[in-house]
């Protein structure tokens, strides 16, 4: 059984668990050069609110020298985008150098980083369309699931127990039930439509990160193409890595509760201290596990994208120039 | 790169087989299939259980005496039943499927012995035994990722391995155009056919199978350039005229198919074609 068979090794359409598979194996064997990408990007994200906390604490303290807010705020925001957009590249240097792997073309993390910090307003603006996307997806969902539900509200004879309230009694219990079950079905449906966007645009840094020639709304294009058919299995090939990560959650939890009994033996717990000690700890586990799970994530979407492109455009058939030697046999 | 553990096993022959570990992600995404199934089944279990429970309540109350007993009963069997159904859904279906069970198959896995062996009884009650030790804070998943042989718990102690399903090669003969089968016994002459690799002739066969899922651009592409390296490759001057990149391709492929397989050609239909080459917009670069 299964001795001449080698899966995802040649490259060949994946099944949804040899995609996970094959992204937690990037993990794992690269996972120190991708941490240290990942750490770095995250500090850069920090940057921003590390320099906030004195302001606001200068202003909390001096309450005074208010005229250079005006400075300061621009200053400020300019500071932000800019870690942003440095937050960003580093996290496609990551997807980057994942696809470098699968295509057997490795890259150093210097070189990957060099090319998508070269693209660092790319990311922004594509973050930024996405992001308006998605906000406009959520406002016309919301908007439809609230005229359906008053809809449905008024069908099931809402109006009359609006008007008397005290007649609960005349409203059909299989009625309220019914409706539940309907308010259920809704957020199920938002839910689902909400994912299918997401997978829809969940590409679209890849395309940015290793495509040439291509900018911030192409590359929305690209991945809105790539993910015509087959969102579902995208879906769950998330879901599945999802489930992945939940052991490195619950640790975070066991050492926040750890942490958080241990302080209150050092501070009593409605002290400013407490408060203070245990939100920066919160914080502190947010980025560490934002470190680790960055660059599994990023991994993911690579041999996600990776995929994509060996079944919607057969990234991997190719007669290959072996020249003088002899095709490798074994990797 | 290796992307799939894998455990190799000498039998007493001296006969070595290797085996292709599930790996994580097959796994959690069989647990998922079989967790949903299993949710549904309860469900259903529990609704018809109430229901039969309340009909016999209202058909007791009519007797008159004393039931106090009753709803207690009912709960401990209920309960039994939801036991038998938790640890009997993996058991049933990994005897019956030889080490499958509805998740394993969409996820094309498999359970056996460490020798290879299909699993009994026995190892699958204890793998189903220790699964709620396994599911506990996921120190199943945490021993996968980190042992060799991805083995949960239940998996040390039952002595069983999760494997991949070798997948079955499409038998589904590929549909070549009219033009293909024309051009197709000309070309073991005209050309070095044997130049063409086994991997080449994978991929050829890879690509006509799964063009029609390509997009079209990519596949427009995708022909061309597989036209011009086969036709490199195998060192034929021109591709005849009315012939599509796709044709060529199709051409070579049952072409080689045939001398590989050492079959006989029948009649030959066509003409050679070199001198019908002259339609420029047909001609692969």
């Amino acid at each position: 059984m299964a001795a001449s068979f080698d899966p995802p090794d040649p490259l060949q359409p994946m099944t949804v668990g040899n995609v996970v598979n094959t992204g937690f194996k990037l993990y794992t064997s690269n996972f120190k050069p991708y941490l240290k990408v990942a750490a770095i990007a995250t500090l850069w994200a920090l940057l921003p609110w590390l320099v906030l906390l004195p302001l606001i604490a200068f202003f909390a303290t001096v309450q005074d020298y208010y005229s250079t807010l005006g400075l300061l705020i621009p200053a400020w925001l300019v500071l932000l985008i800019l870690c942003s957009t440095r937050y960003l590249a580093g996290a496609a240097a990551i997807a980057r150098l994942a696809f470098g792997e699968l295509t057997q073309q490795p890259e150093t993390p210097q070189q990957a980083q060099r090319f998508t910090h070269s693209r660092k307003w790319g990311f922004l603006i594509l973050t930024i369309i996405v992001g308006l996307i998605f906000l406009g997806v959520t406002l016309a969902m919301y908007i439809l699931a609230a005229i359906f539900i008053v809809a449905i509200f008024a069908i099931m004879g809402g109006v009359d127990f609006l008007r008397n309230p005290a007649s609960a009694a005349l409203v059909n219990p299989t009625l309220i039930v019914t409706s539940g079950l309907i308010v259920l079905m809704v957020i199920v449906v938002f839910t689902l439509i909400m994912a299918w966007f997401s997978v829809r645009f969940s590409v679209a840094d890849l395309s940015l990160a290793i495509e040439p020639g291509i900018g911030a709304s192409q590359s929305i294009g690209r991945s809105w193409e790539l993910t015509r058919k087959g969102v579902w299995r995208i879906f769950l090939i998330l879901m599945v890595t999802g489930i992945i990560t939940i052991p490195v959650q619950v640790l975070v939890q066991i050492v926040m509760g750890l942490v958080q009994e241990a302080t209150t033996l050092l501070f009593p717990p409605s002290s400013t201290n407490f408060v203070v000690f245990t939100t920066a700890l919160s914080v502190v586990l947010a980025l560490l596990s934002g470190i680790f799970l960055l660059p599994l994530w990023q991994s993911m979407k690579a041999v996600i994208y990776y995929d994509l492109r060996t079944r919607r455009e057969g990234l991997d058939l190719e007669l290959r120039d072996w020249g003088d030697r002899t095709p490798p046999t074994d990797a | 790169m290796r992307y799939t553990n894998r455990h190799t096993l000498s039998t007493p022959e001296s006969v070595e087989l290797e085996y292709h570990l599930a790996g994580v992600g097959n796994r959690v995404f069989a647990l998922i299939v079989d967790y949903s199934l299993l949710l549904i089944l309860l469900l259903v279990y529990w609704t018809i259980w109430v229901l039969f429970a309340l009909q016999l309540f209202n058909y007791l109350s009519q007797l008159g005496g004393d039931y106090s007993a009753v709803p207690i009963w009912l709960l401990g069997i209920a309960i039994l039943g939801n036991f038998v159904l938790y640890s009997g859904y993996f058991v049933f279906f990994e005897l019956l499927w030889r080490g499958q069970t509805p998740g394993k198959r969409m996820a094309k896995i498999r359970v056996v012995r460490e020798d290879g062996r299909p699993l009994g009884v026995s190892q699958s009650v204890l793998r189903s035994r220790l699964r709620p030790i396994d599911d506990f804070i996921f120190l199943g998943l945490l021993f996968i990722v980190f042992s060799k042989q991805e083995k949960r718990i239940g998996d040390w102690v039952a002595g069983t391995l999760v494997v991949q399903v070798e997948p079955q090669a499409s038998k589904a003969q590929l549909q070549c155009s009219e033009a293909a089968h024309r051009l197709a016994p000309d070309l073991p002459s005209l050309t070095t056919l044997d130049a063409l690799s086994p991997d080449d002739f994978a991929i050829l066969r890879e690509y006509l199978t799964r063009r029609a899922s390509l997009t079209r651009p990519a596949r427009q592409d995708l022909s061309m350039k597989l036209a011009h390296q086969t036709r490199q490759r195998i060192q034929l001057e021109t591709i005849p005229a009315d012939t599509s990149s796709d044709d060529f391709l199709e051409a070579v492929y049952l072409a080689y198919q045939q001398v590989h397989q050492g079959l006989s050609w029948g009649e030959r239909i066509a003409p050679p074609f070199q001198n019908q080459a002259n339609s420029e917009s047909e001609r692969i670069p």
